[in-house]
């Protein structure tokens, strides 16, 4: 169920929070997501203890960024790029810790996947 | 009365910078040295930009995390009267809810745990068409649940002795 | 005697890069030392990193295509010179600032976000690097003459008949 099927197509307007079309919102985004894959090199000599290589964190980023992808608002775009900046300012600053800079690890769970079929969650106990 | 003039400094920039409508000798101030200027809202002249109503979004920066968002339902329906009582005003509120997820007791207390942060949360509104904009600006999936209408017998007195025996009393 | 004027090409204020000393050749303007005739022969002599380097057409597109294959999300079979990046080869707009990055650290030289959101085909990247570097063999001179002399000639056959 959605607003479109209730209400026509209406135009909305409102103050931009930075940028005032998808175009500009795009660019935000373009210039956000060139600085990170700059800081790569620096991410893995950074954050010690890790078994990184320059193509993961170039996925991680990526998928990171293909998450919000479906963001059509144009104020939520500029605050998740807002949110981005900051994110990269505290990973190149390394005011992120050991377990903070576990955002780099891969974001697929890596233990035990939540039961999906009914057998499987009958044998869990639900 | 003294006219408050406001001399607003305006600065071309491509990014919104506010005009901070700044102090003239003309305003008044007040005891605690404060102006009518200084408590207004800075002068906005950033130009609007126009969105389609629907594509209105708040879900992917509300920190709600993503599984929550795509798994979990609303309803968005009236409450009931308390049977137990008759007062009526919870029946004129929407409220949100989510659907219901395992409790189980507790093994230290016997309490109910649960591993849900939405069990227990209710969101109020005054309309149902705020109800649904609030679940779509938050991109929840959700259905409503129209209020039954209350059928109300109009009493009267004059029904004591109406010529309809059903409603006659017998004592009268 | 190359340490000397090493140091005199260093103290002169024309560099356009930080000094790096790497295989790479750096571009570095002709400088105002007072040199002798004898400084002279050994500038000239000096090894291929000072020297200017020349931009040419097959250079430049072989290198960029040589980026475009080595990257992992485009098949080398069907890269093209006027195959789409978007359309044809499927990529998105994140590829095509990661292809950019790459682009930057092989040409040594900085793409800035406004331009590369025009780039469609790699004939367009090529034909943008050959702007910076100002090549223009591969484009046909336009004999604005010739042409207007033609049809200044048919026009006054038609004014005449």
């Amino acid at each position: 169920m959605s607003l479109s099927a209730r209400i026509p197509q209406t135009l909305k307007q409102v103050r931009p929070v930075l940028s005032v079309d998808h175009a500009e919102a795009k660019r935000r985004v373009l210039n956000l997501y060139k600085i990170w894959l700059r800081q790569i090199p620096y991410i893995r000599i950074d954050y010690i203890k890790n078994n990184w290589t320059e193509p993961r964190l170039r996925d991680v980023i990526k998928e990171n960024f293909m998450r919000n992808k479906d963001v059509t608002d144009i104020r939520a775009i500029d605050l998740l790029v807002v949110r981005g900046q900051m994110d990269f300012v505290e990973t190149a600053e390394i005011w992120r810790q050991q377990h903070n800079a576990a955002v780099f690890d891969s974001t697929k769970n890596t233990y035990k996947k939540k039961p999906a079929s009914f057998l499987e969650r009958f044998y869990e106990g639900h | 009365m003294n006219s408050l003039l406001l001399k607003t400094t305006t600065r071309l920039s491509r990014i919104n910078l506010f005009s901070i409508p700044q102090r003239t000798l003309f305003d008044v101030q007040n005891v605690w040295g404060r102006t009518a200027v200084d408590t207004q809202k800075p002068i906005d002249s950033s130009p609007l930009a126009e969105i389609p109503r629907q594509d209105e979004s708040v879900g992917a920066i509300s920190g709600v995390p993503r599984e929550f968002l795509k798994e979990r339902r609303c309803r968005v329906f009236v409450p009931a009267r308390n049977a137990m009582q008759s007062g009526t005003n919870n029946g004129k509120k929407w409220k949100v809810e989510w659907d219901t997820k395992e409790r189980w007791e507790n093994p230290l207390m016997g309490w109910a745990s649960s591993s849900d942060p939405h069990s227990s949360v209710a969101v109020e509104f005054a309309s149902k068409e705020d109800a649904i904009i609030y679940c779509e600006r938050m991109g929840y999936k959700y259905e409503v649940i129209e209020p039954p209408k209350i059928q109300r017998l109009n009493k009267s007195y004059g029904a004591n002795y109406s010529w309809n025996k059903k409603t006659r009393v017998s004592t009268k | 005697m190359l340490s000397s004027t090493v140091r005199l090409l260093m103290r002169s204020g024309s560099l356009l890069r930080p000094l790096i000393i790497t295989a790479r050749p750096l571009s570095i303007k002709p400088t105002l030392i007072n040199l002798t005739e004898k400084r002279k022969t050994l500038i000239n002599e000096i090894p291929r990193r000072w020297s200017h380097v020349h931009y040419t057409y097959p250079m430049i597109e072989s290198r960029v295509m040589l980026i475009l294959r080595l990257f992992d999300k485009i098949d080398s079979n069907s890269l093209k010179l006027d195959s789409r990046f978007v359309q044809d080869l499927g990529l998105d707009s994140l590829d095509i600032v990661e292809i950019t990055a790459a682009l930057e650290d092989e040409f040594w030289t900085e793409i800035p976000d406004c331009d590369s959101d025009h780039f469609a085909t790699p004939r367009h990247v090529i034909q943008y690097l050959c702007d910076k570097y100002d090549v223009y063999e591969h484009i046909e001179p336009i004999s604005a003459g010739k042409e207007y002399l033609e049809e200044a000639k048919a026009a006054a056959d038609r004014a005449h008949h």
